[in-house]
């Protein structure tokens, strides 16, 4: 049996129909003190780390 | 999120939803591990409105842009999730041009939401131009045709 995934037609899907999807919050980011940044690539860099030390520790924890 | 939103609806703050949230909004099933809104960088009256609303949640305050770019990006961990101040976004000339043709959905607990139009979210996704920004630029043009 040929199985399948066309993302293409899936972004089709949700474009007519439109529907907000309720996001599961993630629990469990590392505590971290407020940030400033003078450009964009700063921030990804700093935020790229944080990804790591969350995974790190085990990841997030993913609730309603 | 909606508590924030609401308040910054009822107390006229300026802000614009970009990003990954933002395209949530328009229908794809994404995650994002932050909310980033796109605030005027140079409205004092505005930033002020919002330290005060925020008060307590935000352990320093919001600050005007600087002359070479400093605090371009505020990034704040509060009670309602990471939040993260835009003073200026790539791929978008003003606030005060996006703010002029901005979007507003409903979320999914039906608290409007105030949001880049379709063009600007575009535009400051190819501007960017990771890979999951253009994922979500093939979406959001799609999800354009589909609104023509």
């Amino acid at each position: 049996m040929k199985r399948t995934d066309d993302y293409k037609a899936k972004l089709e899907l949700w474009a007519a129909e439109g529907r907000v999807v309720r996001m599961p919050r993630a629990v469990g980011f590392p505590a971290f003190g407020s940030r400033r940044f003078s450009s964009g690539a700063e921030m990804n860099a700093w935020k790229k780390e944080l990804l790591a030390e969350t995974a790190r520790r085990g990841g997030v924890r993913w609730t309603n | 999120m909606d508590e924030l939103i609401q308040c910054f609806n009822e107390n006229a703050v300026r802000y614009l939803v970009f990003g990954g949230q933002a395209v949530r909004l328009e229908g794809m099933p994404r995650f994002s591990m932050d909310w980033d809104l796109f605030i005027p960088g140079k409205d004092a009256a505005n930033m002020e409105r919002i330290n005060e609303l925020l008060g307590d949640e935000l352990d320093m305050p919001l600050l005007p842009i600087g002359p070479r770019g400093e605090n371009l990006i505020q990034t704040y961990q509060t009670r309602w999730g990471i939040v993260q101040f835009h003073l200026a976004v790539v791929g978008i000339r003003s606030f005060d041009e996006a703010e002029a043709h901005a979007s507003e959905h409903p979320n999914e607990n039906g608290v409007m939401v105030k949001t880049f139009s379709l063009e600007d979210l575009i535009a400051s996704k190819e501007a960017v131009g990771r890979p999951q920004d253009l994922e979500d630029v093939e979406f959001l043009k799609i999800r354009k045709q589909s609104k023509a």
